[in-house]
């Protein structure tokens, strides 16, 4: 019997192991992150900052005013995209599901550009930008259900990629219109984590939280759903409320992403695939690897853009999709056979 | 008759009452009442696109019914919050998916969920059920394999050891035998019916081999065009006639050596008559 329930906790065994070393990674990365800059700053004086402050200390300035802010963004941006990714790819059962691809982003950038143009700056930013990813993502499977044999993978990526096409010549419509909204937004349309103020970030956090929990609660529901909608129901899965209940957490955690970085694509693709490979397919587990993996991801794409052509910096959208671009083939190319 | 009255477990725990199931514009089965007796076998045959398999996924609660109802315990069926009925009534639908990588011993485990918490995630019950199921079925050789892995056979005895592991007292299966070898064919109908006579298991299953069904099938429902053709109940004799008229085929009746229960073979249309 022992024997046994040893043997069934190989993936949980992987998640033990896994967690720990992504924590680690994060660390790591962390104060990397934080030197890298117009003014290189070492790990030594990074973690002497952190923890014994020294206000006199002109690199320790930096790196609270300064550089933790951008750390905590991409932090939190990327733990937000990771877990939207493994929920959308579990409640449209699709390894290819990704928030940009689907259109949630481009929505939310949306939402984001017409409230900007239209002089509303609220707190709840994070919130326009939800309702706009909810929005989008909506009609995108309202269109892909449409017609015979139902939502198939192919169609929803296709739906997703043109209504994000259409949405987002709408956006560049209202900024070329617009040009005082355009120069605001130009490098946050791209996704982007400078420029970045405490106060998106204290905004963001509620949603964030929501969006999180709400994720956690339909964990158990959503490995069964997994095992398709006959299976579920029979199950006692209450189908309609539990879509709802993800669609919902996702358009969260993607208003937070888009409302703080911008449009940001690829880490929702990239990280689900990374988890289900290595180490689990059960999204109980796959969630706070997720959120990990997806802060780990972002702060290397966010190392590297301001590395690579230094002193100039790169748009961090602009590295997360150049890689991310080719895995997405690669994942098409095996899965829609 | 008498055998009937004799037999006090016949109590009705399924029951439909002129129910009429299928799609929108499309009524598939009209006006069908009938009571799955309680502990049996009964298995639904029929031609293809009879209505077998909408009936028994509105049983199922998968569909609504058009008009009539499902009685479970008395019940309407589909007025009942899903998870209750879920601990009474587990079903195998025709193609499940299998999550790549997930164990046979994890996919029996998510049998579970409809006796689990949010907090309450695995208890010694939920262990136990598991390790029962994996049991009956013969899947423990193999429970730390992953499911995508696994032949057709052992991939169907898995399903049906997470149905088990869903401990309620009716299963409805979907045509559990389609795609397998005639050996894993009687395996899995064997347990089926092992599960009728010593766990007191309520089994209703969609069977497509009419020899099969007389074998295993306590009770047999025939269905033809949406239409119910005909009832044989335990111990009745099968009338060639009713096999005629569902599947449209002549038939040659014979006796099975090995239970004394009838044996059909079919005849092409016309050209079979010769002898």
């Amino acid at each position: 019997m022992s024997s046994l329930a040893k043997r069934s906790v190989r993936h949980h065994r992987r998640f033990v192991l896994a967690l720990p070393l992504s924590l680690l990674l994060l660390f790591s990365l962390a104060v990397f992150h934080i030197g890298v800059g117009a003014r290189p700053i070492g790990p030594y004086t990074v973690i002497q900052a952190l923890f014994h402050f020294d206000a006199k200390n002109f690199d320790h300035r930096i790196i609270v005013s300064l550089r933790l802010l951008r750390l905590t963004a991409a932090v939190l941006v990327g733990a937000a995209l990771g877990v939207a990714g493994v929920l959308l790819q579990a409640l449209i059962r699709n390894p290819l599901g990704e928030p940009h691809i689907l259109g949630l982003n481009a929505g939310a950038a949306f939402a984001v550009v017409v409230c900007t143009a239209l002089g509303i700056t609220s707190a709840s930013q994070s919130l326009i930008a939800a309702a706009g990813a909810a929005a989008l993502f909506s009609l995108v499977m309202l269109l892909s259900s449409a017609g015979r044999g139902g939502v198939t993978p192919l169609k929803v990526m296709l739906c997703g990629v043109a209504l994000s096409a259409m949405i987002s010549s709408l956006t560049a419509a209202i900024l070329i219109l617009d040009e005082q909204t355009l120069l605001a937004m130009r490098t946050w349309l791209v996704g982007d984590l400078s420029g970045l103020r405490w106060e998106s970030i204290h905004h963001a956090i509620y949603p964030l939280l929501a969006g999180l929990l709400l994720a956690i609660s339909i964990a158990p529901g959503m490995n069964i759903l997994a095992l398709g909608d006959n299976m579920a129901r029979g199950l006692g899965v209450n189908l309609l409320r539990i879509r709802l209940v993800a669609m919902l957490a996702i358009a969260l955690l993607c208003g937070v992403a888009v409302s703080i970085a911008g449009p940001l694509g690829f880490i929702g693709l990239l990280v689900p695939n990374i988890i289900r490979r290595l180490v689990t397919e059960d999204i109980r587990l796959m969630l706070p690897l997720s959120a990990l993996l997806g802060a780990v991801l972002l702060l290397m794409a966010d190392i590297i853009a301001r590395v690579l052509l230094a002193p100039q910096e790169l748009a961090t959208g602009i590295m997360t999709a150049l890689v991310g671009a080719p895995v997405f083939v690669f994942i098409a190319s095996r899965f829609l056979k | 008759m008498l055998k009937h009255v004799e037999n006090t477990d016949y109590r009705p725990g399924i029951e439909l009452k002129n129910l009429s199931a299928g799609y929108r514009n499309n009524t598939i089965v009209h006006d069908i009442s009938l009571a799955i007796p309680y502990g049996k076998m009964t298995v639904l045959v029929g031609a293809n696109g009879s209505g077998k398999s909408t009936l028994l996924s509105t049983m199922a609660r998968m569909l609504k019914p058009l008009a009539g109802s499902v009685l479970l315990d008395g019940k309407a069926i589909h007025q009942q919050a899903t998870k209750a009925v879920s601990r009474q009534l587990g079903i195998l639908p025709q193609s499940p998916l299998v999550p790549e990588g997930l164990t046979v011993f994890d996919l029996v485990s998510r049998g579970r969920f409809p006796w689990q918490g949010f907090l309450q995630q695995w208890s010694e019950e939920d262990e136990q059920a598991v390790e029962q199921a994996l049991d009956l079925t013969g899947t423990r050789d193999f429970a730390h394999l992953p499911v995508d892995s696994l032949s057709g056979g052992q991939r169907q005895r898995c399903w049906i050891a997470m149905a088990l592991a869903q401990q309620t007292p009716f299963i409805l299966l979907d045509e559990p035998t389609t795609f397998l070898d005639l050996r894993y064919q009687v395996e899995i109908l064997e347990l089926l019916h092992n599960l009728t006579r010593h766990h007191g298991r309520t089994v209703v299953v969609v069977l497509h081999d009419l020899n099969f069904a007389i074998n295993y099938g306590d009770m047999l429902v025939f269905l033809k065009q949406g239409q119910l053709q005909g009832i044989v109940h335990e111990g009745e004799n099968c009338p060639a006639e009713l096999i005629q008229s569902v599947f449209e085929v002549d038939v040659h009746m014979s006796t099975n050596p090995l239970n004394g229960k009838p044996f059909f073979m079919p005849f092409p249309a016309r050209s079979g008559k010769t002898s």
